[in-house]
């Protein structure tokens, strides 16, 4: 279990206070894997760094397992740090060592003695499948090897949180999965608890069970990331399944937006819609995707009937429809990926449909941004 | 009388003249290297650990450490020779002779060498640190098993620099009395107009310089997985 309570943390630079996390609270429960997604620097490696206590806190607690890390002293937390494993961006391994040897450091530094090193070294090689490598050196390997040499290493001790901060960023898109596979395999297994810092939705959406968007410094929605993408109203949930480009409304006609993320749903519920209805339907866009191994639908349909309802017709069947305005569909579909890329300029963000007053993030021209700096206005 | 002074040891003699001064030559550079090895390691990893990036930054510590460096390393070695004679005195009893050079060459190059282990250290990533410290090491575990062992080609390769280095200032020990090749060729070579011995004094040198290098960059290779 990871506890994260009002955590805040400020850098010293140029002679100011500069805020970089601000009031951020977040739960993991045991044996789940949550995201923190974000665009870069809104704090996601801060926040990593303040969860294992390599950077200190200003304020607030973080509590790993049962224990509150914040006010430990230098010994107890070298022993705190051991239940957490962390993997990086990076893989930081000693090229002076083999990938065996680089596996054996926190077993040593543990103490642990040569002949149960040894064992449970050749255990954690063959557990990420580098059983042929053990002996050669990092600089002889692939990212994605590199990456597996790190997680075995983050797993020498046996920890109960795993924490990785843009493990898989750098890597191609295959090489990603496969890690991101590790990973699940290895919750399902050991029952550990994952904190993935990441920068890439498809991340969250391929292995997480809950997110959260931190967007300078300040948590801006989080939640289960089924819930999110079944709920319309959330911006996170619509950037973990993008809109795909919609085509034009045929004129007089009326655009809707269904959403689905029940596995009751009736795949075959488009299919007979038309003669249902007795209205033309046109298709305009379309995504079906897996999310937490539920299915995750966003369709957009036109009807020639303007005046019909569709979602009173669709909501017994556990389809949510929208009616959309002439607006959204002049949303750029990069839109809700700006999520994540960029903060949203003041242009684009009142055009997005249904936005949560807590997902308006400040934005670089915020004035509240001044403020947080530390500049005594 | 010209040809008295001029006249160069025959080749057959030169061998008899060269061995005790290789001799006291090899034994000032290798204990000097090696203590000074052992010393600028330990002021190299001080300066290191009390820097700002460093594990344990005290700026005051640091601060001193590097004004001591400072001072070891901007005066020149021939006047360092003669101003330390009463410590030499101190701590080998006598301010002459080959033992006698130790001391000075040890105190002159070790702010050397503390610097290039600095330097080396600081060229260790420090993202590995981090890496070390979230596994649960302490600061002296991590400078161990992490700082010292990734920098070691760097420490290596730094070290061989000193040791030539050495090579050239053990030539001064004549001047104290500290025989060895330079001060032979001095003698000979230079008062005695006699080529023969500074031919062979120089080509000694040459060769010796050349083997410790030869040696320092294999065990550089050896070492370096990079």
């Amino acid at each position: 279990m990871i506890l994260v309570d009002a955590l805040t943390k400020s850098f010293r630079r140029d002679g100011r206070d500069v805020l970089v996390l601000d009031d951020v609270s977040l739960s993991v429960g045991t044996g789940r894997i949550a995201g923190v997604i974000g665009p870069s620097g809104a704090g996601k490696s801060t926040l990593a760094r303040c969860i294992n206590l390599l950077e200190r806190p200003t304020s607030g607690t973080i509590t790993v397992g049962e224990q509150e890390l914040t006010s430990l002293d230098d010994r107890r937390l070298q022993a705190a740090r051991r239940s957490i494993g962390t993997i990086f961006q990076s893989a930081n391994l000693l090229s002076s060592r083999t990938v065996a040897g680089n596996v054996a450091l926190p077993l040593e530094i543990a103490g642990v003695p040569r002949g149960e090193r040894r064992e449970r070294v050749a255990e954690l090689v063959a557990r990420v499948g580098l059983e042929d490598h053990a002996r050669s050196y990092p600089a002889q390997l692939s990212g994605g090897q590199r990456q597996r040499v790190g997680i075995a290493r983050a797993l020498a001790l046996r920890p109960s949180v795993l924490l990785s901060d843009e493990a898989t960023s750098g890597l191609d898109p295959d090489t990603t999965r496969s890690i991101l596979a590790l990973l699940r395999g290895l919750r399902d297994d050991l029952g550990l608890t994952i904190l993935l810092i990441t920068h890439e939705m498809e991340v969250v959406r391929d292995v997480c069970d809950q997110v959260a968007l931190l967007r300078d410094g300040r948590i801006v929605e989080q939640g289960d990331v089924a819930s999110l993408v079944a709920d319309p109203a959330s911006a996170l949930g619509r950037g973990l399944v993008p809109a795909r480009p919609v085509g034009t409304t045929p004129t007089g006609a009326q655009a809707w937006r269904v959403t689905y993320t029940d596995r009751a749903v009736d795949p075959g519920w488009l299919a007979g819609l038309q003669d249902e209805l007795g209205t033309r339907v046109a298709l305009l866009g379309a995504s079906v995707e897996a999310v937490g191994g539920r299915p995750s639908g966003h369709v957009t349909v036109a009807l020639d009937d303007a005046g019909l309802d569709l979602a009173a017709r669709l909501g017994d069947r556990g389809l949510f429809a929208e009616r959309l305005g002439a607006d959204d569909e002049a949303q750029p579909p990069s839109a809700v990926a700006d999520l994540v890329a960029a903060p949203p300029t003041a242009a684009e963000d009142p055009g997005t449909p249904v936005t949560r007053p807590s997902t308006t993030a400040p934005s670089a021209t915020d004035p509240a941004a001044g403020a947080r700096t530390g500049e005594s206005a | 009388m010209s040809t008295v002074l001029a006249a160069a040891t025959p080749w057959g003699e030169i061998w008899p003249l060269l061995q005790p001064a290789l001799g006291q030559t090899m034994a000032m550079i290798v204990v000097s290297t090696a203590i000074t090895g052992v010393l600028g390691l330990l002021l190299g990893v001080l300066l290191h650990t009390t820097g700002r990036d460093g594990l344990r930054p005290l700026p005051p510590v640091n601060a001193l450490l590097g004004l001591v460096v400072g001072i070891g390393r901007s005066v020149p070695f021939i006047v360092l020779l003669a101003a330390i004679i009463p410590f030499t005195r101190l701590v080998v009893g006598t301010s002459l002779g080959t033992s006698a050079v130790i001391v000075p060459l040890v105190v002159g190059m070790t702010p050397f060498y503390a610097r290039v282990v600095e330097g080396s250290l600081r060229e260790v990533p420090r993202g590995l640190v981090e890496m070390a410290r979230a596994a649960g090491a302490s600061r002296l575990q991590t400078t161990l098993k992490v700082v010292l062992r990734e920098a070691a080609p760097g420490l290596v390769g730094g070290l061989t620099i000193t040791l030539v280095a050495i090579v050239g200032f053990s030539a001064m020990a004549g001047t104290v009395g500290g025989g060895g090749l330079g001060a032979l060729a001095i003698d000979y070579g230079y008062n005695r107009y006699d080529g023969n011995v500074m031919l062979a004094t120089v080509v000694l040198l040459v060769v010796i310089v050349q083997l410790f290098q030869f040696a320092g960059d294999l065990v550089v290779r050896r070492i370096s997985h990079r």
